[in-house]
């Protein structure tokens, strides 16, 4: 039973990551790979999770995945938001050609 | 993008003023069209509907963004239609008509007298009437972020009111579209090694200019905009 679960999880997550592969750059695929054989570790070896927690102090190995997922949310919600300044920043460059050329066409000649 | 505009006209001062669903702008921009030397660049930031003003004016130029972008943004825009109608000062101004027309003649002597690129207009904390015990506290707050954020220290923080020569406004490029353009502003002095100074301008609070204000809690807004800009 714990077999069939492992190997269900195993295939869910590789899935999940060829997934998320198809929107990310080089960098980020090489992250996600490291991430996935991390997780595949985790799944067939459970108790290694512990083993590793409590080197760094943390008493379970849950407490450690719940720690590290705080800064990689936080890490890529800011990304996030970064990515959405950028094409704000072109809206508004759009918006402001438009602005400009259309004083240029509305504007009488009353200057000469 | 390059735009080129023949004119033949000399502009001393523009005033450039932007401004959302304001509804007094006719009113303020009356004393100000009978001001010797002045002319007025109003930037309509996507007010919905579409702010028709009721002058037509030789000495009134208008813009409009097709959709809401922020005071910054149109700020910039006016900078960009200065760059083609090449006067020698600027006057940026708001349109709630808290900035008094009378300081106008403040920030062009003291431009004319400090010989430097920009002159900031500031408020007197301690007469100017209408400000909270609260907003007082935030505007200190501010002053003190402001010089840590850009390293220029004024006696006033987010004062709109603001006179520049040519060298500055050719200069000073704004990309912050909100409220935290007013930062980026000192930023953009200090990078081109703009000369600066400061003049009291008088600041008149209405309940209509209060209402239409910035709240005080908007300061952390900013502060966080202004932390983004620096992970970029």
């Amino acid at each position: 039973m714990t077999i069939i679960l492992q190997i269900t999880l195993f295939t869910l997550g590789g899935i999940f990551i060829l997934y998320l592969q198809r929107f990310l750059k080089n960098g980020l695929n090489f992250i996600l790979l490291i991430l996935f054989i991390a997780f595949s570790v985790v799944v067939f070896f459970p108790d290694i999770l512990n083993t590793v927690a409590s080197f760094f102090g943390i008493g379970r190995g849950v407490d450690l995945v719940f720690y590290l997922t705080i800064p990689i949310i936080a890490i890529i919600t800011l990304r996030q938001s970064l990515a959405i300044k950028k094409n704000s920043e072109k809206i508004t460059e759009l918006t402001r050609n438009q602005t400009i050329d259309d004083f240029q066409k509305n504007r009488t000649d009353t200057d000469k | 993008m390059t735009f080129t505009l023949s004119s033949d006209r000399h502009i001393n001062t523009l005033i450039i003023i932007p401004h959302y669903n304001e509804q007094h702008l006719d009113e303020i921009l009356q004393p100000l069209l009978q001001t010797e030397g002045i002319h007025m660049l109003t930037i309509d930031d996507g007010s919905e509907p579409i702010y028709t003003l009721k002058k037509n004016h030789s000495k009134l130029y208008k813009a409009t963004h097709p959709i809401n972008l922020g005071q910054g943004a149109a700020l910039q825009t006016g900078l960009e239609i200065a760059k083609l109608l090449a006067p020698d000062y600027i006057i940026t101004m708001d349109a709630d008509g808290q900035h008094h027309p009378d300081s106008i003649h403040d920030l062009r002597s003291a431009i004319l007298q400090h010989q430097v690129d920009i002159i900031f207009g500031r408020r007197d904390l301690a007469t100017t009437e209408g400000i909270s015990i609260l907003r007082k506290i935030i505007l200190r707050l501010g002053i003190y972020f402001n010089w840590f954020y850009t390293g220029v220290k004024l006696n006033d923080a987010h004062n709109g009111y603001r006179i520049m020569n040519k060298k500055a406004y050719l200069s000073i490029v704004l990309k912050e579209d909100g409220m935290a353009h007013a930062t980026e502003i000192l930023e953009e002095v200090k990078r081109n090694k703009l000369t600066y100074a400061e003049t009291v301008v008088k600041i008149q609070y209405t309940d209509y200019s209060k209402a239409k204000g910035q709240s005080s809690l908007n300061a952390f807004s900013i502060v966080k905009q202004l932390i983004f800009r620096r992970l970029q």
